[in-house]
């Protein structure tokens, strides 16, 4: 596995949701995901980072994008 | 501070969210859409979701929530325009909006509410004109 990019968000603020939904929208579109797949994902994003504000009272977003080699599935 | 417009047409109160709802804005739209409804007797509600790219449970909440209150208001809500991927991931997170009227476009929807808003007034004072 390798890490192609990483990126940090914090998650102190109602808007910070609305930043989580972005980053990873583009980071799923980038991965070529299907718009019902790029959808679920930013949904669970959105509840996780609501949870994480909200529960957690805030904290940062990390979202690290691999590689990761084909045969790592078989 | 932020706001989602609510136009006035006739008896009915249209919203059209084109912008990315945080909860906030989702909390304010829930208090001026009742305000609304309460000063100017608005019979109905169309919502239309056609840019929203997510519902998540709070936003989809959030939409339960306005129809429970307008009912108690009596005016009737109805959602418009949900993208396909969108629907799809409300029902698969076990999330189908119950209680919540649902129409494909605009045009469908102003359809449905000015139907529903017509049985509504025949059942509740029907007899008083017969």
């Amino acid at each position: 596995m390798a890490v192609i990019s990483s990126e940090t968000l914090p998650v102190v603020s109602e808007a910070d949701i609305v930043s989580v939904r972005r980053c990873v929208r583009e980071s799923a579109a980038k991965l070529g995901f299907s718009l019902v797949d790029q959808t679920k994902v930013v949904t669970a994003a959105s509840e996780l980072a609501r949870n994480t504000l909200i529960h957690g009272r805030g904290g940062k977003w990390n979202l690290p994008l691999l590689t990761v080699r084909e045969s790592a599935f078989g | 501070m932020e706001k989602i417009p609510i136009l006035r047409m006739g008896e009915f109160l249209l919203v059209t969210i084109q912008v990315d709802m945080h909860d906030r804005l989702a909390m304010t739209l829930q208090d001026d859409l009742t305000n609304r409804i309460s000063q100017t007797g608005a019979k109905g509600v169309l919502i239309d979701i056609s840019s929203l790219e997510i519902v998540d449970s709070f936003i989809g909440r959030t939409l339960g929530n306005i129809a429970s209150m307008s009912r108690v208001l009596d005016a009737q809500t109805v959602v418009v325009g949900m993208q396909p991927a969108v629907a799809i991931t409300l029902v698969e997170l076990g999330m189908s909006l119950q209680g919540v009227r649902t129409a494909l476009n605009v045009d469908a929807g102003m359809e449905l509410l000015r139907q529903t808003v017509n049985d509504h007034e025949e059942r509740e004072y029907g007899s008083y004109f017969q």
